[in-house]
């Protein structure tokens, strides 16, 4: 029963994992641009939606609202600092230092605008309460969690399949030179691909706000857990990602089973080791 | 403001025209546990107000200088290196066992008194001579909590759900070694990140062990999530955590979770305590909308006791350091306390409970 529960507290966490995942993915497999910001941008859309609960806005409002600022804030920092950037020829490593220090900034932001006390966004008791399901003890907000996921992980394959923005996106992360040559404007693809990995990102730091609350460093480990899925999962491999992070979240339950609790948060790292050395094109990538 | 008056007092002629005397801090203002940096410095702010409302004469004043220590030894380290040899700083305060820990030598061989005001790691007590403490160590709280399981709760098997760092291996070591030489048994010692925001993985083996008591070695932001997420995967057992704990963190994380939580706490009451206590507890929610933490009020008397330092002519580390020894009995808004030989205050232990959204006097 115990293995059984740790499976199943590690589909909860690898779930999110694959969101941040997704979210961190499509930026970085489509613009090549180290995101440092997402992680910013993940904790803003948590603190907001705490703000707004506490303003006593309509839950789903407010959940709609830092959705849409999470998206605003992901393509203004594209728009305003990596786009000038670009432009003016800054390198790669140029742009990734930017964006950590745009990270730091936005960072200390949330600080000093609701200081460092963790914030948890208030739901109906029935939600968190847990049930024990023949020995497994779930609560209904981590079955949100898990349907939530999965329901987006469809979404976002199914939008990069079969609608002309998807096709679009894909063709930039394959081709940009020939995707300019296509008459489609590699900007304009980046300005969404920055509002959609955004929103992902805003999706899972209110589920975390609901789930776990939300503290001014949650952004860090979330970008931490989304590059290390990235990697695992195959850059540009959507599935792939997802299942990295489900994979991330079942090795950092399992692995601990036996093994002292201490070395929990070294599992995902772990995990990357392991895929660097032995198949570095990912979970369900061809051989190297 | 009694205490402004007394202060008032032991300065008169002391000080020297225009002169600028700075003390520092090394608060975790970011970091994993940002919340100890906000209650180190909304401390030190009332405590510089005391101290400028008194000041010194002639135009005199004492700076505060607040380094980030980010609760990681050598983020601290690097901004004590800067305390020393910038800023010049005789007297200074941190937090954290692992930060006092590290910082202890190099403020040894500076000559700088180092005043920690939240650290309880037995290690501590043995770190020098230029090392104060303003709360007793683990070895006494961790007991309290390990007697109080055995003979009060009457529990029988415990498990540990301990932070890694030099405060939660302190109190792990101390609550194991006391439990078991009571009679009880350790089922499982668990341990987690500093910050870490998910314990389910702990607590389902901490579920297998079936204790009667789970003994939480951490702080209050950590022991809110714990102690949701246990209600939430059905972990028995009664909870028991450290002194920081007893925070308001804990229960506006927690929430309903956090009924029945016991914390070990010392005298200071801030609602129900002495005239001292209570009219700090009550400026501070004035100030902020929260009832204070020791650690505030630790914070608090760490500026008040180097101003008094100060006053009484100290200027030197050394100086300060010998005439901290001497303070005895001193009336504080944690109760009246004196350094030992180790330059550790001593204070009773007592236990709270959380009933209906509040930690109270267990009865």
């Amino acid at each position: 029963m115990l293995f059984l529960q740790l499976v199943a507290n590690g589909i909860i966490s690898g779930s999110v994992y694959a969101l941040l995942g997704l979210g961190f993915g499509i930026i970085y497999s489509t613009t090549r641009t180290f995101h440092f910001a997402h992680g910013a941008v993940y904790s803003i859309a948590g603190y907001f939606a705490f703000q707004l609960v506490f303003w006593k806005l309509q839950f789903s409002v407010s959940v709609i609202l830092s959705i849409m600022l999470a998206i605003l804030l992901g393509i203004a920092i594209e728009w305003s600092i990596y786009r000038p950037l670009r432009n003016i020829g800054a390198s790669a490593m140029e742009i990734l230092i930017s964006s950590l220090g745009l990270f730091i900034l936005l960072q200390n932001s949330i600080i000093i605008l609701w200081r460092s006390d963790p914030r948890v966004l208030p739901v109906a008791e029935i939600i968190r309460r847990g049930v024990s399901f023949g020995g497994i003890w779930l609560t209904l907000l981590q079955i949100i969690i898990v349907i939530t996921s999965f329901i987006l992980w469809i979404g976002l394959t199914l939008f990069m399949k079969h609608t002309k923005m998807g096709k679009a996106i894909r063709a930039l992360e394959n081709d940009p030179e020939m995707t300019e040559i296509v008459g489609i404007d590699p900007e304009r693809i980046r300005l969404a691909v920055y509002g959609l990995g955004s929103a992902l990102a805003a999706i899972s730091a209110i589920l975390m706000t609901i789930d776990m609350g939300i503290d001014p460093n949650a952004g860090i480990m979330a970008l931490l857990i989304g590059v290390i899925a990235v990697i695992v999962g195959g850059t540009g491999n959507y599935t792939g990602t997802a299942l990295a992070g489900l994979l991330l979240g079942i090795a950092e339950n399992i692995g601990i089973w036996k093994i002292p609790s201490e070395w929990k948060s070294s599992m995902a790292f772990g995990v990357l080791v392991i895929f660097i050395v032995f198949r570095p094109t990912g979970i369900l990538g061809k051989k190297a | 403001m009694a205490c402004c008056v007394v202060l008032a007092f032991i300065c008169t002629g002391l000080a020297h025209p225009g002169e600028v005397y700075k003390m520092g801090t090394i608060a975790c203002v970011t970091g994993a546990i940002p919340q100890h940096g906000e209650y180190t410095l909304r401390g030190f702010e009332l405590a510089m107000e005391d101290i400028d409302g008194v000041g010194f004469i002639n135009g005199g004043r004492i700076e505060l200088i607040v380094e980030d220590g980010q609760n990681i030894p050598r983020v601290a380290l690097a901004g004590l290196n800067k305390l020393i040899n910038i800023d010049k700083v005789p007297y200074f305060e941190t937090v954290g066992s692992s930060v006092v820990l590290a910082c202890s030598p190099v403020a040894e061989s500076g000559k700088v008194v180092l005043m920690n005001t939240a650290a309880t790691n037995p290690k501590i007590r043995e770190a020098g001579d230029y090392i104060f403490s303003l709360i007793p160590g683990t070895a006494s709280e961790s007991k309290a909590a390990a007697e109080f399981g055995i003979k009060t709760l009457k529990a029988k098997k415990a498990s540990i759900l301990y932070v890694n760092n030099e405060y939660g291996h302190g109190a792990r070591d101390i609550f194991n070694n006391v439990f078991t030489k009571l009679g009880g048994n350790v089922a499982g010692k668990e341990i987690y990140d500093l910050g870490a925001t998910d314990f389910r993985t702990q607590l389902t083996k901490i579920r297998a062990q079936e204790p009667d008591l789970i003994y939480f070695g951490g702080h209050a932001n950590e022991c809110g999530r714990a102690i949701k997420q246990a209600k939430e995967l059905g972990v028995g057992g009664k909870w028991i955590g450290t002194v920081a704990t007893n925070a308001p963190e804990t229960l506006s994380i927690a929430g309903q979770a956090a009924e029945g939580l016991i914390a070990v706490a010392f005298p200071y009451d801030p609602v129900n305590g002495t005239p001292k206590m209570k009219n700090f507890g009550k400026r501070f929610k004035e100030r902020h909308g929260v009832l204070p933490t020791i650690y505030s009020a630790n914070s608090y008397i760490a500026g008040l006791l180097c101003a008094k330092a100060l006053w009484s002519g100290a200027r030197t580390g050394t100086e300060i350091k010998d005439y901290l020894y001497t303070v005895k009995d001193w009336d504080t808004v944690v109760g009246r306390i004196s350094f030992d030989k180790d330059g550790m205050v001593d204070l009773p232990c007592r236990y709270l409970v959380v009933k209906e959204g509040k930690f109270v006097p267990y009865e």
